[in-house]
């Protein structure tokens, strides 16, 4: 998926380990609710676990979110739908192996003791530990009754049903060390830890090399563990689990949900043509846009937060080139980048070339100026400053306004007058006095991405007034006035509160929870390491990865 | 439209012409038909004025109710004239409040409506996602009619609903399918209707009993709260085998073809149509819930793309055009459901129809479009446990100060909780309670919650 260039660049990564943090003494351990796979999950590790044979993308039930996560546990509690559809999947998954079962195992045709062979390994890695004896004889068994009665193709395939269901492949039972006390805190497992950073750092179930650090039981000793989320930071299947956490820390998924009025953006095209370049087209590239500027700041420039939100060298695709008024950088070999949609028969996967561009430093800078992330904020006519304000709010600031007073009416004259622009139209908020207790802030940060209208475009006028885009950061350590978004770009790259933000959505992301008060001690000294590091990601996700809640949990009374 | 080119675009076809009387499921008149319910959730309540009707010399501080089925369809409000067809089975009832809802101020209007709505009962807000203290009104009802060998319960949306109403005994939201091709998939599809010839259909028992052992051994290993998660996923497994099993032996003589992919909220709510109908007649399940997501703003203002939410909803108080499109809003929805109604009519079961025992709620998330929990619309059809053709008014006399975009409302109408017992209790449940029991008045007083609505029973 990399171009070779990046793919060198990454190499370069893995030799400089650094060590990371040493965990506070007072930091407690995770009181770990039982998570379970996401549909994102699920798909990747089935495609790990029997590649080279091809399987499809299956769909569940989408999953609630939790402050943007989807791997959230306090959510993930089975419904009939979801268990339907993790039976619908397995079937589905252990049908279409069955087609290609030259490709998995030695022997054509198929024998007994060579599919049970192949079935004793896959287990271990579906279930990401060793089966304990009762298991395996049970899976041994049911193998054999079904052979017998069905041939060994159809036991293998039944087997493999058997495995996708179960809970220690869904779910992530975890005991800790069983010689710890109970009531107690206990350390993870080798096991235990191997799956805890596979699935943070890659999406994904743990590699060979990972398995064997577990089986020899060196995953409990820290300087390992360090070492390891080093290593896999600089494997290519970082950039699946790097793209796991943007894509649901950004809230992309409006993104192919917003009307946009045609007559205003497209006036006198076809309305179908527009429509399918819209959703074939541009938001398809939308959808990676982010992604790639992410991965590609992580992996291959500076990998700090300050860089995101500030840089104007950024990745965009033919289709959305014209958004930026430049032109894409022809001679690097493009970054295809790939993406997941749903279409008419399910899920499925599509891929996007992305280009450097040199975006115009007076007109955008950074992350929060891409034509993307405006669009996913915007109503069909105009630009919505309250969910540009709130997602900075809330993802940039870790802060909830709380919900507008009831006895307020809280709708708005969209209809604007003859010379009012889209500041106009909100400014009741301000007015006020009831609104503008939360609006000040809100509507202010959302009003600073007034140049970029509703698909990202960059504009100077609003129904023919010049753009005022300025306004007033307040509420954090980096207070003062920007002209407009790179000025408050600048200001939020350089705020101690946004990279303590960043340090939680980490958190929330990596451990599947959100975090409770006896986190505090950790999350302090991971802000501290964070901040005190320039504000580098990757070594963040190393600090997370080897931190002590990540590592031990509260051994079940 | 035929009925044989009505039910070919809503997917349903049959060798013997649609006569599931003649089938192994067929109710024959000694033995009584399987009640059901269908719950049709819209967003964005009612433009009172587009949707009350009135009659002359009804006063507006006492209760009354009116005949229906004497009425010409001009003499229906704009919003119900839709349903004319069908107003001999009609309940229309105006007067009851979200008074629950308007209590509860842990988040946004919407949010609150959205659970108080078919719970009754109290939000949980999470990080401001919303969760229940209650099941939904559909649960508590699947929980006692729901048979064995069949879906407990069946959850669909069309276009695209903001998030699910309904709340499990888990009291998490259920997921609801909006792709009416994957709903196709899941009930008529290869792996719900496997034979003994296909893999998907072989040794399907044997895999299940295993995996729900596995689900046993762990239980027992896990933290208190940990163990009620893998308790559901294990019931839910049993569930999913008993299912299978009994379906594989099911003969129903409707056969279901899967809709034609499309985007459009029409043609997704057809198909729907027909997928609610087979699922009812083959009796694959006994209660739906149907969530309908905001019409698309060219459905109800043809050419106008602008926020119907922003544009209309919200400005109904302000801007008589924007009444008139809610109104219009409400109105295609009645179209809807009128069509969903058609299709239940449709099929023939016991004496009558499908349609005459399902019980068909009409109901939403809030009173008026502007956030109000006041005069929360309400329409009711068929069923056996209410009588029908009737209009019933309620004046707002629960003593609980309320907010309206209009102004302040020093009382509310009936609690809602009232029509949620009214809906159990039609379903043979013998409950009094659905959600919250009471409220404190804003004059100190005790607001019962409990009990039915007697004049609909």
């Amino acid at each position: 998926m990399s171009s070779p260039i990046a793919m060198v660049l990454t190499l370069l990564f893995t030799t400089a380990c650094r060590p990371a943090q040493t965990p506070p003494i007072e930091a407690e351990a995770d009181p770990a609710p039982l998570r379970r796979l996401t549909t994102s999950q699920y798909n990747r590790t089935v495609r790990d676990l029997f590649e080279p044979a091809a399987v499809p993308l299956m769909s569940f039930p989408s999953e609630i979110l939790i402050g943007g996560f989807e791997n959230n546990a306090a959510a993930n509690t089975a419904s009939p739908a979801y268990v339907d559809a993790a039976h619908q999947a397995a079937v589905g998954i252990s049908k279409a192996l069955g087609e290609q079962l030259p490709i998995l195992l030695d022997c054509v045709p198929v024998t007994e003791d060579c599919a049970n062979t192949y079935l004793a390994e896959l287990s271990k890695r579906a279930f990401r530990r060793p089966l304990e004896a009762q298991e395996q004889s049970s899976l041994q068994e049911n193998f054999q009754a079904w052979a017998s009665e069905y041939g060994p193709e159809i036991a293998l395939q039944l087997s493999i049903q058997y495995l996708l269901q179960s809970p220690a492949f869904l779910y992530f039972p975890e005991y800790g060390n069983s010689n710890s006390p109970k009531n107690q805190e206990t350390a993870l497992t080798s096991w235990e830890v191997a799956s805890r950073l596979s699935y943070f750092l890659w999406g994904s179930l743990p590699d060979a090399t990972l398995f064997e650090l577990a089986e020899n039981n060196e995953l409990t000793d820290r300087d390992v563990v360090i070492e390891s989320a080093w290593r896999m930071l600089g494997t290519k299947r970082a950039s699946e689990g790097l793209k796991e956490f943007t894509r649901q820390w950004l809230e992309l998924d409006d993104i192919g949900n917003i009307s946009v009025d045609f007559d205003l953006f497209f006036p006198g095209q076809d309305e179908e043509d527009v429509a399918n370049h819209l959703h074939h087209t541009i938001y398809t590239a939308m959808l990676l846009e982010p992604e790639v500027l992410v991965d590609r700041v992580v992996f291959e420039k500076s990998g700090t937060l300050a860089e995101l939100l500030t840089t104007t060298e950024v990745w965009t695709t033919e289709a959305l080139v014209d958004y930026y008024g430049g032109e894409l950088n022809e001679h690097v070999e493009p970054l295809l980048w790939n993406g997941i949609r749903y279409r008419e028969n399910g899920l499925a996967e599509y891929g996007v070339d992305f280009r450097p561009i040199d975006l115009d430093a007076n007109k955008r800078g950074g992350l929060l100026t891409l034509a993307s992330m405006l669009h996913a904020r915007s109503k069909p006519t105009h630009p919505s400053p309250i969910l540009r304000g709130l997602f900075v709010l809330e993802r940039v600031l870790c802060e909830h306004p709380g919900s507008p007073p009831d006895n307020l009416n809280t709708a708005l004259p969209t209809a604007v007058s003859e010379t009012g622009t889209n500041r106009d139209r909100y400014a009741a908020h301000t007015s006020n006095p009831a609104c503008a207790s939360c609006h000040n802030r809100i509507d202010s940060l959302g009003f600073a991405f007034e140049h970029y209208d509703v698909l990202g475009d960059y504009r100077t006028t609003d129904n023919g007034q010049p753009i005022d885009a300025s306004g007033e950061l307040i509420g954090t350590d980096q207070d003062g006035p920007f002209e407009d978004a790179i000025g408050l770009t600048q200001r939020l790259a350089k705020s101690r509160d946004v990279h303590d933000c960043f340090v939680t959505q980490v958190f929330r992301h990596s451990m599947g929870r959100l975090e409770v008060p006896s986190d505090e001690v950790e999350l302090d000294f991971l802000a501290n390491g964070f901040w005190e590091s320039g504000g580098d990601i990757p070594e963040l996700f190393v600090n997370v990865a080897t931190s002590h809640a990540f590592r031990h949990i509260e051994s079940t009374p | 439209m035929n009925r044989r080119q009505f039910m070919a675009a809503m997917g349903i076809s049959s060798g013997s012409l649609f006569l599931p009387s003649l089938s192994r499921n067929g109710w024959a008149a000694e033995k009584a038909p399987p009640q059901r319910l269908l719950v049709f959730f819209s967003q964005h309540g009612a433009w009172y004025d587009g949707w009350k009707m009135r009659w002359d010399n009804t006063p507006e501080h006492s209760p009354w109710q009116e005949d229906l089925t004497g009425l010409y369809k001009t003499e229906f409000s704009d919003a119900l004239a839709p349903l004319h067809r069908h107003r001999d089975r009609m309940v229309v009832i105006d007067g009851l409040a979200l008074v629950s809802a308007e209590a509860d101020i842990s988040g946004v209007r919407h949010a609150i409506g959205q659970v108080h709505s078919l719970t009754g009962g109290n939000a949980r807000l999470i990080n401001g996602v919303p969760f229940a203290t209650r099941p939904s009104i559909d649960q508590v009802i699947s929980q006692h009619v729901a048979q064995p060998g069949r879906y407990r319960s069946l959850e669909f949306g069309v276009g695209d609903p903001p998030a699910s109403v309904v709340y499990g005994n888990t009291l998490q939201p259920l997921p609801f399918e909006a792709d009416a091709r994957a709903a196709h998939q899941r009930l008529f599809g290869t792996v719900a209707n496997s034979s003994s010839d296909d893999i998907t259909g072989i040794g399907q028992q044997s895999v299940l009993d295993l995996v729900q052992a596995q689900y046993s051994d762990l239980e027992a290993r896990l933290s208190l709260e940990d163990r009620q998660k893998v308790a559901v996923h294990k019931e839910l497994v049993r569930e999913l085998e008993t299912r299978i099993d009994s379906l594989s032996s099911l003969e129903c003589d409707t056969e279901h073809s899967a809709p034609e992919y499309s985007t459009a909220y029409f043609d997704n709510l057809i198909a729907y149509a027909g997928i609610i109908s087979t699922a009812f007649s083959c009796d694959l399940t006994r209660v739906i819930t149907l969530h309908m997501g905001e019409l698309p703003t060219g459905m109800v203002s043809p050419g106008y793309t602008g926020s119907l939410h922003d544009d209309f909803a919200h400005q109904v108080y302000d801007d008589a055009y924007a009444a008139e499109m809610m109104t219009r809003h409400s109105a295609i929805h009645a179209d809807q459901l009128g069509i969903l109604l058609d299709a239940l009519e449709a099929i023939p079961e016991g004496n009558g129809s499908v349609l005459d025992n399902t019980l068909v709620a009409w109901v939403g998330e809030l009173g008026d479009p502007a956030h109000g929990f006041e005069h929360w619309p309400v329409v009711l059809f068929g069923g056996t446990g209410i009588r029908t053709g009737r209009y019933l008014y309620y004046p707002s006399n629960t003593p609980f100060e309320g907010w309206a975009y209009s102004g302040e409302l020093p009382t509310m109408g009936v609690p809602h909780q009232k029509l949620l017992v009214s809906l159990a209790q039609s379903m043979g449940l013998d409950t009094n309670v659905i959600g919250e029991t009471s409220l404190t008045g804003s004059d100190g007083s005790i607001i019962s919650c409990t009990g039915p609505l007697s004049e609909l029973l």
